[in-house]
C-alpha cells in the first residue's frame, strides 16, 4: 500500500482555534449552573468479593496462628515454672521427710501407671 | 487510577467545590477538543462541553472508583456528543451508526494555511462514529485501548480493531484526494 502519507506532517494540529477566554467563560457558565445544587461525593472502590475473602481468609489465619503461639507460649512457661516450684519444695523438706515421699509414692499404683 | 486522579478525587470528597474547579482546569480543554472533533461546530462544541461537567457534577455519587476517572469523564462527554448530533440531525446517531452525518465546510474558521489538517479532518469525519471515537482518543488524546473500550462500552479487541481498519482508511484517503 501507498504509504505517502506520514501522520507525523500533521500531527495533533487541528485546523480551526478556540475563541480567546473560552475555557474562562465556560468554567464560568458552569459554575453559574451548579451554584445552587449539592454534588454527591464519589463513592469509595467497592472491592471484589473474591478480594474481600482472600483477605478474611488470611485474616483469619493469621489470628488463629497468633493465638497458637501465644497459647503454646503459655504453656510452656506454666509448665516450666510448676517444676521447679515442686523440685524447690521438695529440696526444702527434711531427708527424712524426703525419704518418707520416695516410700509411700514408689509403689502407688495411680502414679506408676 | 493514576496519582493524580486519586488526588483529584480526595479534593473532591474533602472540598467538594474546589475538587470541581480542579477538575474542570484538568479537563475542559481535552473534552471541549474531543467533543469539537466529533460535533465540528464550536458552537456545538461550547453547548456539549458545558453540559458535559453540568452532568459529571450531577452524577459525582455515582463513580464507583471501578475503571479510570479520565474514562468515566470521556464517556459522559462522547454520550453528549453524541446527543448533540441526533439533536441536530433529528435522528438517533450512536457508536453503532454508519455515519455522523457531519462534514468540515470551509468557512472563516478555517486556518487557511493549514489545509492538510483540514483534510485530516475531512478524512476523519468520513469514519463510522466507532471508528472517529477509537482513532481520536487514541492519536489525539493518547489514551490505552481499555480506556477507550470503557468510553465506548466495548472491548479492547473491538476498539484495537476500529483504530487500525481508521488508520488505513485515513491513510488512503490523505493519498488519493486532494
Amino acid at each position: 500500500m501507498n504509504q505517502g502519507f506520514n501522520f507525523k506532517q500533521v500531527g495533533k494540529r487541528m485546523p480551526y482555534s478556540a475563541p480567546d477566554g473560552l475555557f474562562r467563560e465556560m468554567k464560568m457558565n458552569v459554575m453559574n449552573m451548579v451554584k445552587d445544587e449539592h454534588m454527591d461525593l464519589p463513592q469509595k472502590p467497592i472491592r471484589k468479593k473474591a478480594t474481600r475473602l482472600w483477605i478474611t481468609a488470611v485474616a483469619v489465619a493469621a489470628s488463629v496462628a497468633a493465638l497458637w503461639i501465644v497459647n503454646l507460649n503459655l504453656s510452656t512457661t506454666q509448665s516450666t515454672n510448676g517444676i521447679e516450684a515442686v523440685d524447690q519444695a521438695f529440696a526444702n523438706l527434711s531427708q527424712g521427710d524426703q525419704d518418707y515421699l520416695l516410700d509411700v509414692y514408689q509403689a502407688d499404683v495411680f502414679i506408676n501407671n | 487510577m493514576t496519582t493524580t486522579e486519586q488526588s483529584l478525587i480526595n479534593t473532591l470528597r474533602i472540598c467538594p467545590e474546589a475538587g470541581f474547579r480542579m477538575l474542570m482546569d484538568q479537563y475542559q480543554e481535552p473534552i471541549y477538543w474531543h467533543i469539537r472533533r466529533l460535533v465540528v461546530s464550536h458552537d456545538d462544541a461550547q453547548d456539549a462541553t458545558q453540559e458535559t461537567f453540568v452532568r459529571i457534577f450531577r452524577s459525582m455519587g455515582t463513580y464507583q472508583g471501578n475503571g479510570s476517572f479520565r474514562s468515566w469523564i470521556y464517556r459522559i462527554a462522547t454520550n453528549e456528543a453524541l446527543r448533540c448530533l441526533s439533536k441536530r440531525q433529528e435522528e438517533t446517531v450512536s457508536l453503532e451508526s454508519e455515519t455522523t452525518g457531519v462534514t468540515l465546510i470551509a468557512d472563516n474558521s478555517l486556518e487557511e494555511a493549514d489545509k492538510l489538517a483540514a483534510k485530516l479532518q475531512r478524512a476523519i469525519l468520513t469514519l463510522s462514529p466507532k471508528q472517529q471515537l477509537a482513532f481520536n482518543l487514541r492519536y489525539y488524546d493518547e489514551l490505552c485501548f481499555s480506556e477507550i473500550a470503557r468510553v465506548a462500552d466495548s472491548t479492547p479487541t473491538s476498539i484495537r480493531q476500529s483504530y487500525h481498519v481508521a488508520k488505513e482508511k485515513i491513510i488512503k484517503y490523505m493519498n488519493q484526494n486532494d
